[in-house]
């Protein structure tokens, strides 16, 4: 009697096997050598049975990915329709502090696929109480320690490094290739000049700022707001740094995710589910 | 004229009740308004309103309102 047959992606590639094959029969077929397999995304058992349409990804513990594995493992865990809109994008990231070294690690981790970082600082002992840098990072340029970073979490995303002060005329130059500028100074000023100018200079970019994220208490006051069609700010818009109030990890880091997470919904075309219900 | 005018956090607290507010963020306005004028009339302090859009663009406190602009005022923006 002959089997029936049913239709997997397995590693990236069409196959044919019969049906009730459970994963351990697959494994030691493909990948004898494998030790985590991922079902649709999800960990899954050895006896696990198959399943029509299933995609199944075999991977060995402690080998890095090739880039074709690692697209597969980002599509794996997103879904192929998010992960696609990851890949294709460009992200700016203006400013590398608490906030922007903290959007970067997270765009990394969600597969984006060419980010454009700008900052002309160095990372200082005093940056690690809430900026992404470690001990080994002080004395580098932040564009670097960014890029050391980055590296090491998703070695094949595009980054493009400028180690430059951002000025109305070299913002146009840098960011012009963006999908959506984030805004992550810390100066009034600076800030200000980044979004005049992206909205200025940039009619096809999306600005997403911050602003009120000082101190500690009060998570549930940093929210996304929609301020035009093109011009998104995080933050209580309250919250100003002064003695007393300082920057601190917890609040950016919330301020931080909602901004990358901004990010994937305003990609999916879909901003709205995460904007406030506030002005 | 009628003018739509955002205002933003803290900056709200200065604007003072008047006869001009139509409701829903709309303004009645004499023709040839600057927006440094309603920045006057909604009693904020200028160095408050460190970001102005007109229609979604860059403006300055010299730009002429028209009839049915939108306008936006943000307070300095801080953190980072």
């Amino acid at each position: 009697m002959v089997s029936q047959m049913i239709d997997i992606i397995v590693n990236g590639k069409r196959e044919q096997v019969p049906s009730g094959m459970n994963v351990r029969k697959l494994r030691d077929w493909v990948k004898p050598d494998a030790n985590i397999m991922l079902i649709n995304g999800y960990p899954c058992s050895l006896d696990e049975i198959l399943k029509q349409g299933d995609q199944i990804l075999f991977i060995r513990k402690g080998e890095v990915p090739d880039p074709h594995e690692f697209d597969l493992l980002f599509a794996s865990r997103h879904s192929r329709k998010v992960q696609e809109q990851m890949k294709k994008a460009t992200i700016g990231i203006a400013g590398l502090g608490g906030l922007g070294s903290a959007v970067c690690i997270a765009l990394a981790r969600m597969g984006i696929g060419h980010l454009i970082v700008a900052d002309y600082d160095f990372v200082e002992p005093s940056n690690l109480h809430r900026q992404q840098y470690s001990i080994n990072h002080i004395g580098m340029a932040k564009v670097d320690a960014v890029v050391e970073i980055i590296s090491g979490i998703n070695p094949y995303m595009k980054i493009s490094a400028h180690r430059v002060r951002l000025t109305v005329n070299n913002i146009s130059d840098i960011f012009g290739d963006a999908d959506i500028v984030i805004e992550c100074l810390d100066q009034p000023e600076e800030k200000a000049m980044l979004i005049e100018t992206v909205i200025e200079y940039l009619p096809d970019v999306t600005v997403i700022g911050a602003s009120g994220i000082a101190g500690y208490g009060r998570s549930n006051h940093i929210v996304t707001r929609r301020l035009t069609n093109r011009l998104f700010v995080i933050g209580d818009l309250a919250s100003e740094v002064k003695v007393g109030q300082p920057l601190m990890a917890g609040r950016v880091g919330i301020a931080a995710h909602h901004q990358a997470n901004l990010v994937v919904c305003l990609l999916m075309k879909d901003p709205n589910d995460v904007v406030a219900d506030v002005d | 004229m009628v003018v739509e005018i955002k205002v933003f956090a803290s900056l709200r607290n200065f604007i003072p009740p008047s006869e001009r507010y139509l409701g829903d963020d709309k303004w009645e306005l004499p023709e040839g308004f600057k927006v440094e004028q309603v920045i006057e009339m909604l009693n904020i302090p200028i160095r408050q309103a460190k970001v102005l859009l007109i229609n979604g663009r860059k403006a300055t406190s010299d730009c002429f309102l028209k009839e049915n602009d939108v306008l936006h005022i943000f307070p300095p923006m801080c953190g980072g």
